[in-house]
Parts: structure tokens; C-alpha cells; sequence
């Protein structure tokens, strides 16, 4: 296997706050290849936005702090670097989509001079140079009238536009890994297709390596080549995308597999979509054991008390889970 | 009137850009009369102020006996006060203080105020200090601040602007640090970490830009509140000394006279009123443009 672009090895990631420590990220080891696409798929507060902020060494500090592991870009170790090597890395060979287009860009300067900051603050070139950069880089992300919009404001724009100017963003200096942080999650459904086309076609005309994170499994199967299923700040499940829409083998992946509606598989009248029982448990105190454990109908004694270790149940198929050996008995 | 006359200047230089030039001229106006208005008043006090050696008609410190207490006339049109000298003149010379104390009093308590208030916003430690010695700061009276300091040094335009602008130090800084501490929690914010901007660009290019058009707006008012912090001052005889003339002492000095010479208060009055009148008004107007989500750019 090549080596792959991105290495995290053992992250963890913990909020030291008033009530205790939170353990948002839990030993979390993943890698992406160059112009690979990860999927990293969880449900809200498992931990999928903090792995992307440890990678850009952004989380919020002082109660934040990455505590433990490793994340090497080709090679190089990210925590290691000082705040100002640190900074030559961001958006210049790891970029990042946020969530919220509509607040993620400034108010008060004009598109132009957004793009153009961070063209000249990674590149050096003239101001000049730069203005074509950002013009090419919307012609790029599809945006009519590139001139125009260079002077134009974000509240001009609607939240598809703005999104595509975050994702020029991102692409201007020719970043080796783009995390996406639920990047269509604030569109409509129309544009959020429109988005992921853009990004899958951008991905791999520039061969960049891609990180998405995102609660839809939807969003995953037609973007990703692999995806990671993460819960309560562990890894749960690795696999290839067709593998793992195929073949889930962790209780808590088949549930969210199984909370997706179907175009083809109707419900029949009354019937209801399954969801899975319980809540997240808080990550202040977490159980011993599965953190799926009290949510899953299969949990034994076992699951309780020891913790299930991530096991290869077939060809780069990974699972967290002690009741993986007998799927007939943990298939619904 | 004087909005031709000040389109028809450039008109008279070239005529192929100035329709442009004019006909946005004239869009600006429609759409934001306030603006032109308070534009217009105060261009023609600060001209007048600025002017003050040619079109005052008398000197304005020059006492004669025997034309006190006139009403007004051709001769002087605004009358005379007690000592007979020329209401007119006076209140002409008078602005040029009073418009100085404002502008100064505003620029220099909104550019500390920012300063301070940057900081305040940003550092935890920095904002625990700053923002005691600010409470502090606001718990002085200015008048009293300013008697003091009278008592103490001598009367000077420079004792009168440190006394108004102290006490509005404060305000701007709270006005900031509140702005900045919203602001730094803005995913913008987070979006310009992710691309590498440098701290102290992410508080340049970043913060202070989005605290500019509130700010602007506050230094109108505060510009305007100075203007009348003055005229205070000197009508409590605290200001400048006599026989210079403000638009403050002015009215002081009319106030003895009130019953017999009205034209004494009412003149120097009117000008204070239509210069804070006119500040307030561009301020508004300002607030409106400066916000990007209220204009309507095309």
C-alpha cells in the first residue's frame, strides 16, 4: 500500500472543563491516500468536527488540548510544528469547508479581497497575480461572472454561491488534503447535489485528498471511496463505501443504515422508519466497555466491561465490536 | 442654492465624465438626504470657522461702550453683547474652538477607545486589568475632572479636550470589547485561522473592519457631545479664559444679559444646535451606508 497523504495515529482530543474531562476523541487512528475521499460519518457530538479541528491544530483552547497521538502529513508530524509553522499549513496544504456558509465568510470585506488574502498570504505573489488566481479559482468552482463577484459582498450572495466561494477558498493554493466539515448540511437539497458534484469532479481533476465529514450516509455513498463510522468519539467501523453499505457489521452502523429511508423499499402503511433507542452517552464519564453497549440489543456482560478492539472481519473491512464472529446471531 | 454650486465646480473643468459624476451625485443626495443635509450645515459652519479672519466684519474681542447691547442691525447683524462687541464675529471665532474640541475630543477617544478595547477583547488577562482601570475611569466626573485640572494647570485648549475625552474613553472601549468578544467567536473568524492568517491580521483585517461602522457612528455622537461639553465648560468658566470667545462663554456671557439682549444666547444657541444637529444627522446617515447588510450597493 502507498503511504498514504494523512496519518493520524491514536488522537485524542479532550475538553478539560468545570465538570470533568470530556473525552471527545478516544484514540482515533485513520489515514487518507492521496486523492482518496474518507468519509467520517457519526451522529452529532461523536467527535467527527473535533478530528478535523485537531488536524488543523484549531481547536478551542485553553480547554481543549490534543492529548495524545500523532497526525503526520506525509510524514511530517503536525503536532510537533510551532503555531507559526503551523500557519504555512493551513490553507495552503490542509484547507478547510466549514458548515455555516453564510457566516463563514467576512461581512465587511468583498469576496475578492477575501480570496486574494489567502492567495498572497501562501503564495507571495503580486496583487495582480493574485486577483487572476481568484478569478481563475471562481471560474473553477462554476460561478458566473467572476469579475463581478470579486467585488461583490457575502450578503449578496445566496448560500450555494457563498459555499462554492468556500470551496475556491480552499482550492486556491493547491491544498494536498481539503477537510470538508459538513460542508452541504446549511444547503437545501438541490445544491447540496450541485456542492458534492463540484467537489467529487474538483477532487479528481486536482487529485486532491479529501476528508468528509457528515451525519448522511447518502452524502457518503456518492462521494467517498472509504468511510469511517465513528461513535461517541471512537472508531467503530472502517470499510471500503460498497463494503460497508453491503456488509455493516457494527450494531450501531446497521441502525443508522437501518434509519434511512428507502425510495424503493416503501414503508407499508403505519409503519414507522427504525431509530436507534437511547442517547449518546456522555462523553464527560464514559462507560467502560462498548460505548454502544447500553443502546444495543445484543450487548452482553462482555460488553460491558471489556472493550471491544477493532478487529479486520474481512479485506479492509475493520469493526469494533465483540459480537462480529456470529453476524446470523446480531443480524435483525 | 449651494448643492448647484458645488456640482457645477467639477462641471466646469471637463464635461464627458462629470454627467457620471453628477447624475451619482445627485442619486447619493436623493438617497440619503440626512446626510446631505447635516453635509451642507456643517460645511458652511466649518467654512465659516475656517474662514473667520475674512468674514468676521469686527474684531471679536475689540470692546466699544458705545454701542452696547444693540439689537440686531445692518451694522451687526447678530447685535452686540455687553461690551459691545460684535455677536457676529464672536460666534464666527467661536466655532473654530468649539469644532477643534469636538474633532479632537472624538478622534482621540474613538482611536484609544479601539485600542484599548482590541486588546481588552482579545486577552483574558489583559481585559481582567484594562477594563477595572476603564470602571474606574468612568466613575470620574468630567466636569469635575475638568475643574480640577483647571485648578491645577492652566486653562488651555489642550486641559479642556484631555478632560472631555477622558471620560468617553470608557465608553468606546466597552463599546469594542463587546463587539470583539462576539466577534472572535464567528465561524469567519475560525474560516481565517483555517487559512493561516496571522493573529494580528485576524484583529486588523479581520475584527476591526466589522467594528468600524459602529464606531463611526459613536464618534459622531461623541463628536457632537464634546462640541456641547465645551460650551459647558466654559459657561461654568472652566474653558478657555476670556476674553476668548467660544460659543460656550458666549452664551455664558449673554446669560447675565438675557432679559435685555436675547440675540446674545439665541445666536451662539443656534449655531451650537445646527453643528450638533448636522453631526448627528451624518452620523445616522453614516450608520446606514456602513453597514453593508442595510446598503443597497450595486
Amino acid at each position: 500500500m502507498e503511504t498514504p497523504i494523512l496519518q493520524i495515529d491514536d488522537l485524542s482530543t479532550h475538553f478539560f472543563t468545570r465538570d470533568g474531562v470530556v473525552r471527545a476523541v478516544d484514540n482515533l487512528t485513520c489515514h487518507v491516500g492521496a486523492g482518496e475521499a474518507l468519509g467520517i460519518v457519526g451522529e452529532s457530538g461523536c467527535g467527527k468536527s473535533v478530528t478535523s479541528l485537531s488536524v488543523m491544530r484549531l481547536v478551542q483552547s485553553p480547554s481543549g488540548r490534543i492529548v495524545n497521538g500523532a497526525i503526520r502529513l506525509q510524514g511530517r508530524d503536525l503536532l510537533a510544528l510551532s503555531e507559526k509553522e503551523m500557519r504555512e499549513i493551513r490553507g495552503n496544504e490542509i484547507s478547510m469547508i466549514f458548515q455555516e456558509p453564510m457566516t463563514s465568510l467576512n461581512p465587511v470585506l468583498s469576496i475578492g479581497c477575501q480570496l486574494i488574502e489567502t492567495i498572497r498570504r501562501h503564495r507571495g505573489v503580486s496583487g495582480k497575480e493574485a486577483w487572476q488566481r481568484a478569478v481563475d479559482m471562481l471560474r473553477l468552482v462554476q460561478i458566473p461572472e467572476p469579475d463581478q463577484r470579486m467585488r461583490e459582498y457575502p450578503h449578496q450572495l445566496s448560500g450555494g454561491m457563498r459555499q462554492r466561494i468556500m470551496i475556491a477558498m480552499a482550492f486556491a493554493c493547491d491544498p494536498k488534503v481539503l477537510i470538508a466539515d459538513e460542508p452541504t448540511t446549511a444547503l437545501d437539497v438541490t445544491i447540496q447535489a450541485q456542492i458534492l458534484a463540484l467537489m467529487s469532479d474538483l477532487q479528481k481533476r486536482l487529485g486532491t485528498a479529501v476528508v468528509l465529514i457528515t451525519h448522511d450516509l447518502g452524502v457518503v455513498a456518492e462521494t467517498c471511496q472509504r468511510v469511517i463510522v465513528m461513535y461517541a468519539g471512537r472508531k467503530v467501523e472502517e470499510a471500503d463505501v460498497g463494503d460497508l453499505f453491503d456488509r455493516p457489521r457494527h450494531p450501531y452502523t446497521k441502525g443508522l443504515m437501518a434509519s434511512m429511508p428507502h425510495l424503493h423499499r416503501g414503508l407499508g402503511n403505519g409503519q414507522r422508519l427504525k431509530e436507534i433507542p437511547g442517547m449518546v452517552p456522555s462523553l464527560l464519564d464514559p462507560p467502560p466497555g462498548c460505548r454502544f453497549a447500553g443502546r444495543c440489543a445484543h450487548a452482553t456482560a462482555l460488553c460491558t466491561t471489556e472493550e471491544p478492539p477493532l478487529t479486520e472481519t474481512g479485506p479492509r473491512h475493520w469493526v469494533a465490536c465483540w459480537h462480529t464472529g456470529a453476524p446470523a446471531e446480531v443480524a435483525q | 442654492m449651494a448643492v448647484t454650486d458645488t456640482v457645477s465646480l467639477p462641471a466646469a473643468r471637463s464635461t464627458a465624465p462629470t454627467k457620471g459624476r453628477l447624475a451619482r451625485f445627485a442619486r447619493f443626495v436623493r438617497r440619503h438626504p440626512n446626510i446631505a443635509i447635516g453635509a451642507l450645515i456643517l460645511t458652511l459652519i466649518v467654512a465659516c470657522s475656517a474662514l473667520a479672519p475674512l468674514i468676521a466684519p469686527y474684531d471679536p474681542d475689540a470692546i466699544n461702550p458705545a454701542e452696547r447691547l444693540k439689537p440686531p442691525s445692518a451694522a451687526h447683524l447678530f447685535g452686540t453683547d455687553a461690551f459691545g462687541r460684535d455677536v457676529l464675529s464672536r460666534v464666527i471665532w467661536g466655532g473654530r474652538i468649539s469644532l477643534v474640541v469636538g474633532l479632537t475630543v472624538a478622534l482621540f477617544s474613538v482611536g484609544i477607545g479601539l485600542a484599548i478595547g482590541l486588546v481588552a477583547g482579545f486577552s483574558r488577562i489583559a481585559d481582567a486589568v484594562l477594563m477595572r482601570v476603564m470602571d474606574a475611569m468612568m466613575a470620574i466626573p468630567g466636569i469635575l475632572l475638568a475643574i480640577a485640572l483647571v485648578a491645577l494647570t492652566t486653562a488651555s485648549i489642550e486641559t479642556v479636550v484631555f478632560a472631555l475625552v477622558i471620560p468617553e474613553i470608557p465608553r468606546v472601549v466597552r463599546l469594542v470589547r463587546a463587539m470583539v468578544l462576539s466577534l472572535r467567536e464567528q465561524p469567519f473568524v475560525d474560516a481565517a485561522r483555517a487559512v493561516g492568517t496571522r493573529f494580528h491580521m485576524i484583529l486588523i483585517r479581520h475584527i476591526m473592519p466589522n467594528t468600524v461602522a459602529p464606531l463611526i457612528v459613536q464618534a459622531t455622537f461623541i463628536c457632537a457631545f464634546a462640541i456641547l461639553g465645551e460650551a459647558y465648560l466654559s459657561f461654568l468658566g472652566v474653558g478657555l479664559p476670556p476674553p476668548t470667545s467660544t460659543w460656550g462663554s458666549v452664551i455664558a456671557e449673554g446669560r447675565k444679559v438675557f432679559g435685555l439682549a436675547v440675540w446674545v444666547v439665541l445666536f451662539p444657541g443656534l449655531f451650537l444646535g445646527f453643528t450638533v444637529l448636522s453631526i448627528n444627522l451624518i452620523g445616522d446617515g453614516l450608520r446606514d451606508i456602513l453597514d453593508p447588510k442595510l446598503s443597497r450597493r450595486q
